[in-house]
């Protein structure tokens, strides 16, 4: 009787915890092998399922919120917390909104957001939209750009659950270190490509807003000298004077 | 002119129970008594002890034996220090292989600035177990045990004058016996040849004279003391529970301001100290070697220290409440501060899943470095192969000492990835720039009531409008730049398998 008892209360629990996730499961199963084996092992196992679920389970939570955000680009440094909220919230509801920080204090560079909505089917809609069509926020004419959010554009992410990172010196005796020494070169040739690729696509930005600016204006000087023309009466007197009827508006 | 006053000095005295050891009797001058030892916030020191010094401007605090303490009536306590140097500091003198021990120092010898300061008493911060491992045979070796209990060792000098090191240390650097600044002898003997060394050192006579003259022109002066060296932590200190620095900061700082400029029409008073405090008066940090320590930093990276140091941690106290204060900062605030103090790496070719403490870890398993790291978030130009982050280190020397190894030696992190650190990019300075927003003038100010709600609108833009076809024109920018990008990662991913391939491991 009493050992009906005792095998009763653990399963009931890895059942509960199984329902939690998968690693619970397949330490319940190990579980059944292990019956009858003592109270120690059960114990043990016990703690093993509770601190892989807690891991894992933070994980899982920041996996489903990744999946939730959207990272925006090309955002102009006047927007502002309160700015993207308000305009993402045509999209659905936000719930958190911030930006990525700078830390190499590149002023140059636009800023970049993440926005974490409420749904992951709302996220999507917002990329497909700015997508789809250019959104402007706080200024006008460079659009916005959505892209799904990433794990790694999130710099308090949780650690990967299980990893282990070994590292070694390799020293002049070593076989790799030619190698190696070629990919610390390639790292740094990487490096500078990089940054000059960014200088590259600033140099393009600045040159089309240039232009851009420039067409504006004298787009803006045509328009200004059709008022004044229809305004000082220019445009009556012409007409008159080749007999053209013309209506306002 | 006047120093420390008197009811300052008793406040330390009563707070940091203050007392004088044994006086050393001269009767020559009565107005300034010469002392061997003093108790100072709960320990003796002694003279030719090795203390930690505190800095404002340096991260690290400088480490020098006391050879000479005295108080002239009214004018407060004072200490003579002759200096030692990190090897960070003389890192222009070093050879690659000329370290070999992990916690050397180097004992300044010669004629010159960086040899010898003087500083008021309150700077010590501690003591510093510091051994000489000289062979020389006055030297009393010392036992393993004492080896594994040192903070630093010394054998070799650095002569100020003519910038060499050098493995003998002569009969007597800044007249000062060299039994002074080798080992004691253990045991009972010790405080007996200190006697006796004390003892000598008033009989010798030569150096009896110029020693009080030395002290005459101090004590006409009572302006000597180094004006820079002077504890300003205040800031970083105000939590201590101590609260010492704040006492010191308070009696010190505004004489010690008011002194430096006398210091300088002082000129020609004495060849060493003063000198040197003149020198030091227009320089911002108050021991010469940090002439030599700016060097360091342009050294070229080839030129490195190659042993693994070990850096020792500053005392506790100091420690202990830089964390604190550093808790209380935003990191930006933190990077600018690191940045300023050359403390800042920024690390590449990490695995892009890294979060900030694996990246600590690293740092910590393969340098054995304390390190707050930050991993660097990905935007849509930053590689999918290579991480960055940046790496802030508890001192100049310790990213120096980081930086030299990343650069000289290779450390393979899995999946091939070998970890390159260099400085991090100037900051630009200036407003943030953006470009591709535009407004006409006119309309701006005609507008100008709008604005507000105008600016912090967003909006689709309308497909029969001007700004529609300049969107379009963004968005191609936007495409062409996004394939370049891939382009270019793409070519980085293939270079950067076919090397890793390759490797044996």
């Amino acid at each position: 009787m009493s050992i009906v008892i005792w095998l009763d209360a653990p399963e009931s629990g890895y059942h509960a915890l199984s329902k939690l996730d998968e690693p619970a499961c397949k330490a319940s199963s190990e579980r059944r092998q292990l019956q009858g084996s003592g109270a120690g092992v059960k114990d043990r196992l016990l703690l093993f399922v509770y601190m892989g679920t807690s891991a894992h389970k933070e994980y899982q939570a920041f996996v489903d919120k990744v999946e939730r955000t959207v990272y925006l680009d090309n955002l102009s440094p006047h927007v502002m917390v309160s700015v993207l909220k308000t305009a993402l919230g045509q999209f659905g509801n936000v719930v958190n909104a911030q930006f990525i920080p700078n830390y190499m204090d590149a002023r140059n560079l636009p800023q970049c957001a993440l926005v974490e909505m409420e749904t992951a089917k709302q996220a999507k809609s917002v990329v497909t939209e700015m997508t789809m069509y250019p959104f402007m926020m706080s200024g006008m004419p460079r659009p916005v750009r959505a892209r799904p959010a990433e794990p790694e554009m999130f710099g308090d992410r949780p650690a990967r659950p299980g990893r282990k990172i070994t590292c070694r010196w390799v020293d002049s005796k070593d076989p790799d270190v030619e190698i190696a020494k070629k990919l610390k070169y390639l790292t740094k040739k990487h490096c500078a490509e990089s940054s000059f690729l960014l200088k590259h696509q600033l140099e393009e930005e600045q040159k089309l807003a240039k232009q851009q600016d420039e067409f504006l204006k004298s787009n803006y000087k045509k328009y200004d000298m059709l008022d004044s023309v229809r305004a000082d009466g220019t445009v009556r007197r012409v007409a008159r004077h080749y007999d053209v009827i013309i209506r306002d508006d | 002119m006047q120093a420390m006053p008197h009811t300052e000095e008793a406040e330390i005295e009563e707070k940091y129970q203050f007392k004088w050891g044994e006086m050393i009797p001269s009767a020559k001058n009565g107005e300034v008594k010469f002392y061997k030892s003093f108790a100072f916030d709960g320990e003796v020191y002694s003279l030719y002890d090795c203390v930690y010094i505190h800095t404002e401007d340096e991260p690290e605090p400088y480490i020098g034996k006391l050879v000479k303490i005295w108080e002239k009536r009214n004018h407060g306590r004072r200490i003579k220090i002759l200096w030692f140097f990190r090897p960070i500091e003389i890192l222009n003198w070093l050879k690659d292989d000329d370290l070999t021990q992990k916690n050397e120092i180097f004992l300044a010898c010669g004629e010159g600035l960086g040899l010898t300061n003087v500083n008021p008493l309150e700077v010590i911060v501690c003591k510093c177990n510091v051994v000489c491992t000289s062979k020389d045979k006055r030297n009393p070796q010392p036992s393993d045990r004492e080896l594994k209990m040192a903070d630093y060792i010394f054998y070799r000098t650095f002569d100020v004058g003519t910038l060499s090191i050098s493995d003998k240390i002569e009969n007597r650097t800044a007249a000062i016996d060299v039994r002074c600044i080798f080992n004691r002898k253990c045991g009972a003997d010790e405080t007996r040849s200190i006697k006796n060394l004390v003892g000598q050192h008033n009989l010798d006579n030569s150096r009896l004279s110029n020693m009080s003259s030395e002290e005459k022109r101090c004590s006409d002066n009572s302006v000597n003391l180094q004006p820079n060296i002077i504890p300003t932590l205040t800031l970083r200190k105000d939590k201590s529970s101590s609260g010492l620095w704040k006492v010191k900061v308070g009696s010190g700082m505004p004489h010690d301001k008011a002194k430096a400029k006398p210091v300088q029409d002082s000129t020609g008073l004495d060849k060493g100290q003063h000198k040197k405090a003149m020198a030091d008066s227009d320089m911002k940090i108050g021991k010469p070697p940090n002439v030599m320590l700016h060097k360091s930093a342009s050294v070229s990276p080839g030129k490195g220290i190659k042993t693994d140091d070990e850096i020792m941690e500053v005392t506790r106290r100091l420690d202990a409440d830089k964390r604190k204060w550093f808790k209380d900062l935003p990191w930006e605030d933190q990077i600018q501060t690191a940045r300023e103090r050359h403390v800042l790496l920024l690390l590449d070719n990490l695995d892009p899943s890294y979060i900030s403490l694996e990246v600590e870890d690293v740092i910590w398993h393969s340098f054995n470095e304390k390190c707050t790291a930050k991993v660097i978030p990905r935007t849509e130009s930053s590689s999918p192969y290579s991480g960055q982050a940046i790496v802030i280190f508890k001192s100049r020397e310790a990213a120096e000492t980081v930086l030299h190894k990343l650069n000289n030696r290779c450390l393979m992190l899995p999946n091939g990835r070998v970890l390159f650190g260099r400085r991090p990019p100037r900051v630009l300075e200036g407003p943030a720039k953006f470009f591709g927003h535009l407004t006409i003038d006119k309309v701006k100010i005609q507008a100008r009531g709008e604005k507000e709600t105008a600016v912090s609108t967003a909006h689709f833009a309308q497909a029969n409008t001007i700004e529609y076809q300049m969107a379009m024109e963004w968005r191609l920018l936007q495409i062409r730049s996004e394939v370049l990008w891939a382009e270019l990662y793409k070519w980085h991913g293939e270079e950067r398998k076919e090397l890793t391939n390759s490797l044996t491991k």
